[in-house]
């Protein structure tokens, strides 16, 4: 399947015509489809995959697959975007260009956000809350400066450093 | 996609013969009053499709750029810089400030902040346009140099918001609304500024390639652009509408001598890729009428053809090597002026059809009248192969200093050895000096 036609599967959900309509080829099918093909055009530009359009998604690397994903995901409009680990198995700098996708979607675009990841670093840069979980309990959420120092996370990421001494 | 290029349009010679009493934007605006909104000048794609500006868009947007600048204060023969990539906002932005009598430099965008710094500070730029967020972090990094810039414009706002209080920097769109502000207020003002300008001033600076020394600043005048333009049109195969591509960087003299020469005089359309990713795919879909590109451009466009062709199937190797072998024949005969027996032209006939003519339309040159090569030198090989498909290629000389290109080989007479003939009207003399090789003097029109 190509890069749009993968994109094109997640309109479904936004699709108002029905298959009689479409076997007509009606005016109003046709608008629908250039409407829908106009918001992939507008996330293609965003997430700079204007090459990738007609090349099968099989054929790309990991993190342009990764880019691909988040583009179909974008693609059904969501209200709230749940992201589970975007990262994993990235190289530095696909991480880097996924941070600045994010960042812009969120700023720029307005869209919420849930992030589960455990690369520190990117947690920390990026959000704007944070809530840390221990075996399925939450110990704690805050602002990331918050959650850093909190005695529980630090015990049960890091150790309890009483029992050292 | 059309199965034979259509006639060549030529621009009428009063036109030619009075392009050397303008300046490059007053051509633009008569252009634009001669074609109106009948004809295509640029096309541009975007969002996977292609969007047109009309000559009247094209003299709409250059004007509203020219009174912004104005509006922030440019004054005649001031320098204005630029660090920006294939897009319409180019030409609007780089006859914009011509035409208010300012004098523009283009700078590569893949230049590290340090030269481009330099570049700007030989030139003392004014006001500096960039490209994007990328071109604005170099600039920001050299901000102390910088002091005689007295704004930054960025053209592509994407990821621009955390700069927004900065107020050296500001956006193309912001621009075009100080432009249009003017433009209400003092109507006249445009006009008024673009005929003031003289053919014989400096319309653009560019660097040299510094393949003998560091990098020189070239000066060219608007009447060097017209004069090249001028022997282009009556020499080369081109017309009214036809189609160029502009895919080499902006600081090129390339691009600049048919972006802001070639295509405007001739009425030509300037095509601007999508991305530079996507040139190659964007090449196919327009199918351009001439090209001039750099030697390995072509040689590895050759090895690609070669390389699918050694996984086609046994059939079309077969049918191949037949046209291969009849295309090279007729290729030595030509070039040896020679005449070619009927049955080989039959031949010829029958292999073009099958082969050469679908090859050819799959790489998105079967609408070439002439495709050019320079730069380096080329093996001949690569061109007797495109020529024995049916492309009439042809190499070309020239050097920035010369504003372009001033020998080409003409159509007949195609030597793969050389570089052919100078274009009319110019004179290149060999210096002999002894104990050195030769040097080169060119006599054109203003140069040199």
């Amino acid at each position: 399947m190509t890069v749009l036609s993968n994109m094109l599967l997640a309109r479904h959900a936004h699709c108002r015509y029905n298959v009689g309509k479409a076997a007509l080829f009606m005016k109003s099918v046709k608008d629908e489809e250039v409407h829908h093909r106009r918001i992939l055009e507008e996330l293609i530009d965003f997430l700079e995959m204007q090459s990738l359009r007609n090349q099968l998604v099989g054929s790309l690397p990991y993190g342009m697959r990764k880019r691909v994903e988040l583009g179909r995901a974008l693609a059904l409009e969501p209200k709230l975007l749940v992201l589970d680990e975007p990262f994993a198995g990235m190289t530095l700098e696909e991480k880097e260009d996924m941070v600045r996708f994010l960042m812009e979607l969120n700023e720029a675009w307005n869209q919420t956000m849930i992030l589960v990841e455990h690369d520190m670093s990117i947690v920390m840069s990026i959000s704007k809350r944070v809530a840390v979980f221990d075996f399925g309990v939450k110990i704690a959420e805050g602002s990331p400066d918050f959650v850093q120092n909190h005695p529980q996370v630090i015990k049960a990421y890091l150790g309890d450093t009483s029992k050292i001494e | 996609m059309e199965a034979t290029p259509h006639k060549i349009e030529r621009i009428d010679q009063e036109s030619l013969d009075s392009l050397g009493d303008f300046t490059l934007p007053q051509i633009l605006s008569r252009q634009a009053e001669k074609f109106k909104d009948d004809k295509i000048a640029i096309r541009e794609k975007s969002y996977g499709i292609w969007h047109n500006y009309t000559w009247k868009d094209y003299l709409r947007y250059t004007k509203l750029v020219a009174l912004g600048l104005v509006s922030l204060g440019l004054k005649r023969g001031e320098n204005v810089g630029m660090i920006v990539d294939n897009d319409p906002e180019w030409l609007f932005t780089q006859l914009g400030a011509q035409s208010v009598g300012a004098v523009t430099l283009t700078l590569f965008t893949s230049a590290v902040a340090k030269e481009l710094a330099g570049g700007l500070g030989r030139i003392q730029a004014s006001y500096v346009f960039a490209q994007d967020q990328e071109q604005v972090d170099k600039l920001l990094a050299v901000r102390e140099e910088l002091q005689y810039t007295r704004h930054i414009i960025y053209i592509d706002p994407t990821g621009m918001r955390t700069y927004g209080d900065d107020p050296w920097l500001i956006s193309f769109s912001q621009l075009l609304e100080l432009g249009e502000e003017l433009d209400k207020e003092e109507p006249e003002l445009f006009i008024k500024e673009l005929w003031e300008g003289n053919p014989e001033d400096v319309a653009l600076m560019l660097m040299t390639s510094g393949t003998t020394g560091v990098p020189k600043l070239v000066m060219l005048a608007h009447m060097n652009f017209t004069d090249m333009a001028a022997k282009w049109i009556q020499t080369a195969p081109i017309g009214i509408e036809d189609n160029w591509i502009s895919i080499t960087p902006t600081a090129w003299i390339v691009d600049q001598m048919w972006g802001a020469g070639v295509t405007l005089c001739g009425g030509l359309v300037m095509n601007f890729p999508e991305t530079f990713e996507t040139a190659t795919e964007d090449f196919r879909d327009i199918g351009p009428t001439v090209m001039i590109s750099s030697s390995r451009f072509w040689e590895d466009l050759a090895s690609k053809i070669r390389v699918k062709i050694a996984d086609a199937s046994f059939i079309k190797r077969g049918l191949y090597n037949f046209a291969q072998r009849v295309g090279r024949e007729v290729v030595e005969l030509e070039s040896e002026g020679k005449p070619i027996p009927s049955k080989l032209k039959s031949w010829r006939w029958i292999s073009h059809r099958l082969v050469a003519r679908p090859l050819l339309d799959r790489v998105g040159c079967l609408n070439f009248r002439a495709a050019y090569t320079g730069g380096h030198p080329i093996s001949p090989d690569v061109i007797k192969f495109f020529r024995a498909n049916g492309l009439n290629m042809k190499q070309c000389y020239g050097l920035t200093e010369t504003c372009g290109i001033f020998q080409v080989q003409p159509d007949h007479e195609v030597k793969p050895e050389t570089v052919g003939k100078a274009l009319p009207g110019t004179e290149v003399r060999i210096m002999e000096e002894p104990g050195s090789a030769g040097q080169e003097q060119v006599q054109l029109c203003g140069v040199l």
